[in-house]
């Protein structure tokens, strides 16, 4: 069990709505993540893979299963990186939060380890002391993954962490992920639905429909041979470039 | 591509970039109701230094006389030095309108939050509470209550006028605070170990702020003309606690006599305050608008 840092056993959640109306966001989902591992959840949206992510980081109580965590910290990194940051904090200030609240060094060493993280996701100094409005959707997420960085936790989940992102941008965050990985054995729960940019980072991945894992297990394997006949229609559904198209332009 | 992790590729990159300081044009600061407001409240706060009469001490032997040399803006029919009252009685005018602005702030604050926080059953009540408070014309609402506590001291009426001016602020807030709850950057901070404190003093409170802002200025000028008009109609302080408003009180008198100095002289300062304030509430009103939509 040691290289198991997260498991997740018939985690359910149901959502009841103000009119009486129930939602079950998730039924009976039971998924493992192995230390220095990336797994990807798939799905379309609706189907209950942010909600999962919500539940693993205690921003939702699910109605039942269990959640268990091997490591030492976790964190998230939102989708909507410009409600991410508070307007009102410069991006140093943000970063610099979860040391503040968590008491983790003196006031110069946060300091340090805040533009530390900033430059490893490639902002300039000068941005500890802008507001997050001086800056474009990309520039902020990555502060807002520096901030996630700056507890140096052992389980990432990354909710569309990329989706607001232009390509380039998505590339390096990619290899960003890529490096925390080899470098400190940083596992990644990474929340997608961008099946080309899953197939090529992720190790393990899990697919998901109306709030059930209806397939997962090795990356290659799944796209390779899919079983369940939703991923072989989510699968297929693949963009595939087009060489003999091409030629005719 | 070097083994660093973010290179742009293809860009030439920026060497030793430097930052201008950021310089932001702040729309048109009201200067003018700024250096205006700021002499009145020097005037009334150092009223020792600037009085040449006793403003109390009733002069006998010169009622209601008009402006002169000796008396720069006449006397009363009590014989009161009007120049010496309008800065001694200003400051009681003006800590009414503090009082009573700081009052209604933070009633609006924890009226609006627990509604905002509470489930939909009770935030429905508390803010249907609120609307029927505020379909009561206020005049009345204040009347009555004055006539409860029964007493004309300004601290009984800056209580007053505060208890009854707090709806539409606390309005504000509990949208703000609906608002500023469903922000990410509070859900990362539960995430990262905050606790209810640390957002509510970090985050909640700091983004209420500019929203209510111009709210309470706005809220200390409206108390000023409501001490007024309650001591016009006779209701608010009695004539011998010295106001702006107790002043102008004796102006239906005036108007029949012809002493124009007992009503256009205190009604001066009062409408000068109002409109500053007015003012200087607008800008800051203004301003946050234009921050809120400065994406």
């Amino acid at each position: 069990m040691s290289d198991v840092i997260l498991k997740v056993e018939n985690l359910s959640k149901t959502f009841h709505s103000t009119n009486g109306q129930t939602t079950q966001a998730l039924d009976k989902v039971s998924f493992k993540i192995r230390r220095g591992e990336i797994f990807s959840l798939v799905g379309e949206s609706g189907s209950g893979k942010s909600t999962a992510g919500r539940c693993l980081i205690g921003l939702e109580r699910p109605s039942s299963g269990s959640i268990v965590f091997f490591g030492k910290r976790m964190q998230i990194i939102f989708q909507d990186a410009v409600s991410a940051l508070s307007p009102r904090l410069t991006i140093g200030q943000s970063v610099m939060e979860p040391l503040d609240i968590n008491h983790i060094g003196s006031r110069s060493s946060r300091k340090e380890k805040a533009l530390e993280f900033l430059r490893l996701v490639g902002l300039d100094e000068s941005s500890f002391y802008r507001l997050p409005s001086d800056y474009s959707g990309g520039q902020q997420q990555r502060a807002s993954i520096a901030r996630a960085l700056a507890l140096e936790p052992d389980l990432i989940i990354a909710d569309e962490p990329v989706a607001s992102l232009d390509v380039s941008i998505q590339a390096q965050v990619i290899s960003l992920f890529q490096n925390l990985r080899q470098k400190n054995g940083t596992s990644f729960l990474l929340i997608a639905h961008d099946l080309s940019l899953v197939r090529r980072v992720s190790d393990t991945v899990g697919v998901m429909k109306d709030g059930v894992l209806v397939e997962s297990g090795a990356t290659e394997q799944v796209y390779q041979n899919p079983q369940h006949p939703y991923t072989q229609a989510l699968i297929q559904a693949i963009p595939v470039p087009d060489p003999a198209f091409r030629q005719h332009k | 591509m070097t083994g660093n992790p973010f290179e742009l590729v293809g860009l030439q990159p920026r060497i030793n970039t430097t930052v201008a300081p950021v310089k932001r044009r702040h729309g048109r600061l009201p200067v003018v109701s700024m250096i205006l407001l700021g002499l009145i409240l020097l005037g009334c706060l150092f009223a020792e230094l600037f009085m040449n009469h006793d403003p109390l001490y009733l002069n006998l032997s010169n009622l209601s006389s008009p402006p002169s040399s000796s008396f720069w803006f006449g006397t009363d029919p009590m014989g009161r030095d009007i120049y010496s009252m309008i800065w001694y009685g200003g400051r009681i005018s003006l800590l009414i309108g503090l009082l009573s602005a700081a009052l209604s702030t933070a009633i609006a604050v924890i009226y609006g939050s627990i509604s905002a926080s509470a489930p939909k059953a009770v935030d429905d009540g508390l803010m249907r509470f609120a609307e029927l408070v505020m379909s009561i014309p206020s005049i009345l609402t204040v009347i009555f209550l004055q006539a409860v506590i029964g007493q004309s001291n300004p601290f009984a009426l800056a209580t007053v006028i505060g208890v009854t001016s707090w709806m539409n602020m606390a309005k504000i807030v509990r949208t703000e605070v609906q608002r500023i709850r469903k922000s990410t950057y509070i859900e990362a901070a539960r995430t990262m170990g905050a606790g209810f404190w640390y957002i509510l003093f970090k985050h909640l409170l700091p983004g209420l702020i500019p929203a209510i802002m111009f709210m309470v200025v706005t809220n200390i000028g409206a108390a000023i003309g409501t001490e007024a008009t309650l001591s016009f109609l006779g209701i608010g302080l009695p004539v011998e606690t010295v106001s702006w408003g107790s002043m102008l009180s004796q102006a239906d008198r005036a108007l029949m006599t012809g002493n124009w100095w007992l009503i256009v002289i205190p009604g001066l300062f009062l409408v000068a305050t109002l409109v500053c304030i007015t003012d200087i509430g607008n800008y800051i009103r203004k301003e946050n608008n234009r921050k809120c939509s400065n994406l």
